[in-house]
């Protein structure tokens, strides 16, 4: 089944070698690229990394066996980019892979990087007592041999199209000559993780939490030195702080604009804005279930005709274009344009008030009582939604419904609370309607997990109960599918299936904009991972500033 | 004195129990839950969440919680920050400090400014001196800390460049620069999160005080002084000054709460990680044992800053101070 995509191999190392090994022209131009983030990482030690900063600054101390591409393929093996693994090959039944190790890899101590710690690192993220975050994901892997030094064999227990993805996205190999020598239980608060020994292309300098992180370029890294001397994350809670500091020159680049921010670039040129895919989108989401009752029907949602109604009352253009300008784009249905598995040929359900209205009085939704809102059975159309007080453009797309709803005749409430307590209301099913973003990842699997039927392997952040036997069938034969252009085909028909049955509004997939100073030179910008290409990044030696002399010091 | 200061010392232990566990009460009926945030993705399954609650003992029921809490606390032990993944004591370690300074050169800053601005308008009584600084201290009360601060880091920082627009310290080995020049860059950095914090406080500070200065202006000892011979300055902050300043310092004992409540939001916009910001984050995360170590702190702060500032009021007024 897989094999066969192992036949490209050899055109994809090729590029991937060209990628890897920096040219004459990618030489050393010196200093420090400053990052204004707006989170600090909760920890450094990657198998209990959580948020997006974390994966941020461990990924570029550490290497992973192999990346994916950047036409960001999760199926097989086709695209990937070799790292620490220079090579690797399937077994003729594909449930094992063997990878080569780089010989020229090295831990930041020396060290070489040897297939022990590629066990080791699996050892760790599967035992319990660490908590890995990203267990699950190693579930189909059963162990991993050494049958020497440079050579890591998995193993899996079954075959899946994206067996090779889970293992090499979610496995860092950690220093087994360093960590193995501590219980598993003392990993966490072990002093090793405040000042982490990595293999990739930066070293770790010092960590001031909620304040500053300081890395500097790995000398000796194998593939070659990074091109900037080091790189210094500033971190700031406020969203204001975070773009600030790009305007006053502080920093160099942050990871993203928000629209207020446009307002507010330098005429000179002096900062500029590039676009990269993301992976979010936005919807309102309807609850199958009462909010006080999980095991009774909602007594408006679960009738798909109505939602469909009152998806056709919905004018998500205006909507867009009012919180975003040109910034966002509609959504279209359970999934981010940038994933491979996004189709913008679907059929979806048009903005037209006038069938809303006539689909809503065929219901029996009718204003009898001409206070403009409708009635059926002596109860009104009305229900609240759910809306974090952390998201700006959540909240004022959420005023927008409501003004449209209402123009149908639909009353809609407010309801706004931190997002904790959103997550924990969600997560209890306590709510009728919420506007809901998903950021998503490059695999599908993802859709499974926030859509699926809600069971013991999937539908765990499905908040809405939403069950369609075709969809989860469609999705399953997507999953399974050996080849790309059958999953392809599957997934469409899951989606579609979606989009008709309407469980939610999909509202809009904002567009990601980072912001840089224009002395910064940076490549594409992967949509999953901004960070991936740092090691390439330059600083234009003709703009040097004086914070460039105050370089982290190589420990 | 012994009896007072044991007797107060009995009243903050009473007031930090009281509102500890009312601070621990109010956290149980708090929706939401520690490891919500921190672990939202949704590859991560339920159980991984439930080993963190359980890791950490967020699973067992408040009573014993509040029990092995108190415990611990007893025994001078703050708990594990499960959101940091460090023990509490080293996050207030590093927070405690940054806040006193910030708030403590705001209050310096503050208070000095809004005396000076009082005398200048008690000096010039009536006249557009007065009204001037009048109208400013007016807009200085009413404008909101956050306000003040984004306009300062907006406009100071970000477009004028003078100032730096959040953090602590410059890019570099601190350690190894020469102690001026730490001290000057700390500075540096303070100046507008200090600054934004000061003008809050002097702008009460400067209203209290001209009350407090045109009040004590009426008395004879102020008509004896001048008859003296004494210039209008002398007489004002040599005779009405140290009479009318008492009430001025007991307000600043009662402003300190609220100071470190506007801190939370100085913090965060200027990026300063100090206790306000630990506390904000904290309460998003849900992070019990670091709120209640934040809270604890802040409200033994407030006991002991309004007990030294009634100290400090008494030793400075002089007819308090001669009373027997």
């Amino acid at each position: 089944m897989i094999p066969h995509l192992s036949r490209q191999l050899a055109l994809v190392l090729c590029i991937a070698a060209v990628t890897a090994c920096r040219g004459t022209d990618a030489s050393p131009t010196g200093g420090i690229l400053v990052v204004s983030a707006g989170a600090d990482a909760e920890t450094l030690f990657p198998p209990l990394v959580a948020g997006s900063q974390g994966r941020v600054v461990t990924e570029l101390l550490y290497d992973k066996l192999a990346d994916v591409g950047p036409a960001l393929n999760t199926f097989g093996d086709v695209g990937f980019v070799p790292k620490l693994a220079r090579s690797w090959e399937w077994s003729r039944d594909s449930l094992t892979v063997t990878f080569h190790l780089d010989p020229r890899a090295r831990w930041h101590d020396g060290q070489p990087v040897t297939a022990r710690d590629v066990q080791y690192a699996f050892r760790v993220w599967t035992d319990s007592a660490v908590g890995a975050v990203q267990r699950a994901a190693l579930a189909t892997v059963d162990s991993v041999s050494v049958p020497d030094p440079r050579t890591a064999r998995v193993h899996f227990r079954e075959r899946t199209p994206e067996q090779f993805y889970a293992f090499t996205y979610t496995l860092i190999p950690l220093p087994a000559h360093l960590l193995a020598s501590l219980p598993d239980t003392a990993l966490r608060d072990a002093p090793q993780m405040r000042s982490p020994v990595g293999s990739g292309p930066f070293r770790f300098v010092s960590w001031t939490p909620r304040t500053r992180l300081e890395l500097s370029a790995n000398a000796a890294y194998f593939a070659g030195r990074p091109r900037v001397d080091g790189v210094v994350f500033l971190f700031a809670a406020q969203g204001a702080t975070v773009a600030a500091r790009l305007l006053a020159g502080e920093a160099d680049f942050v990871e993203q604009l928000s629209p207020p921010d446009f307002a507010q670039l330098p005429q000179d040129g002096a900062v500029r804005a590039q676009p990269y895919g993301g992976f979010d989108y936005t919807f309102l989401l309807f609850n199958q279930y009462d909010a006080r009752d999980a095991g009774r029907p909602h007594s408006i949602f679960v009738d798909r005709a109505l939602r469909r109604a009152l998806t056709a009352a919905i004018d998500r253009t205006t909507i867009v274009r009012s919180v975003f300008d040109s910034l966002a784009r509609p959504a279209i249905g359970p999934f981010s344009r940038t994933q491979w598995t996004a189709d913008t040929t679907l059929t979806g359900i048009a903005f037209d008030p006038s069938t809303a209205t006539r689909m809503l009085d065929s219901l029996g939704w009718r204003d009898a009582n001409h206070d403009g809102v409708r009635e059926r059975d002596g109860r009104p159309l009305a229900f609240s939604v759910l809306v974090p007080a952390s998201s700006r453009p959540r909240q004022a797309a959420a005023v927008l419904l409501q003004a449209q709803f209402k123009a149908v005749g639909v009353a809609m409430t407010i309801e706004q609370t931190d997002f904790n307590a959103f997550l924990d209301r969600a997560r209890r099913g306590a709510f009728d309607a919420m506007v809901s973003g998903v950021r998503t990842s490059p695999s599908p699997r993802g859709v499974q997990d926030w859509w699926g039927t809600p069971g013991p392997d999937r539908g765990a952040q499905n908040w809405g109960r939403w069950s369609n036997a075709e969809f989860d069938a469609q999705l399953d034969s997507a999953l399974a599918a050996s080849r790309v252009e059958d999953a392809r085909a599957h997934i469409r028909a899951a989606y579609q299936a979606a989009v008709n049955d309407a469980p939610a509004i999909w509202l809009y997939e904002p567009l990601f904009f980072a912001g840089m100073h224009r002395r910064l030179t940076v490549g594409a910008l992967r949509p999953d991972a901004w960070w991936s290409g740092v090691a390439d990044w330059s600083i234009d030696p003709a703009q040097r500033l004086p914070r460039d002399r105050r370089a982290p010091a190589t420990p | 004195m012994t009896r007072q200061l044991v007797a107060r010392l009995l009243h903050a232990i009473a007031v930090c129990a009281v509102v500890a566990t009312s601070v621990f009460v109010l956290l149980q009926f708090a929706p939401g839950d520690p490891f919500a945030t921190a672990l939202d993705g949704a590859d991560v399954p339920p159980s991984v969440r439930a080993e963190g609650r359980a890791r950490y003992g967020f699973d067992l029921p408040p009573g014993e919680r509040f029990a092995r809490w108190t415990g611990a606390l007893v025994r001078g032990e703050l708990g594990y920050s499960a959101s940091r993944h460090r023990a509490v004591a080293d996050v207030v370690g590093d927070a405690l400090p940054r806040t006193l300074l910030l708030v403590g050169v705001a209050l310096v800053l503050g208070f000095a400014a809004g005396v000076g601005i009082a005398l200048v308008q008690t000096r010039h009584h009536r006249r557009w001196q007065d009204r001037l600084f009048g109208v400013l201290t007016l807009g200085g009360v009413a404008m909101p800390e956050f306000l003040v601060a984004l306009l300062a880091m907006t406009w100071l920082g970000a477009r004028w460049r003078l100032f730096p627009v959040a953090g602590i310290g410059s890019l570099g080995d601190a350690a190894a620069w020469p102690v001026w020049e730490r001290i000057v860059d700390l500075l540096w950095h303070l100046a507008l999160p200090a600054g934004a914090l000061a003008l809050a406080v002097a702008s009460r500070v400067a209203r209290h005080q001209r009350a407090a200065l045109l009040g004590v202006m009426r008395e004879d000892y102020i008509r004896t002084a001048r008859a003296k011979g004494l210039g209008e300055w002398n007489v004002i902050v040599r005779h009405a000054l140290p009479n009318a300043i008492g009430p001025v310092i007991a307000l600043l004992g009662l402003a300190l709460p609220s100071l470190v409540g506007g801190a939370v939001l100085i913090e965060r916009i200027f990026g300063w990680p100090g206790m306000g910001l630990t506390l904000f984050d904290a309460l998003l995360a849900r992070d019990y044992p670091l709120i209640l170590a934040a809270v604890l702190l802040a409200t033994l702060l407030a006991v002991v800053a309004r007990t030294v500032t009634e100290a400090v009021a008494e030793f400075v007024v002089p007819r308090r101070a001669r009373e027997p």
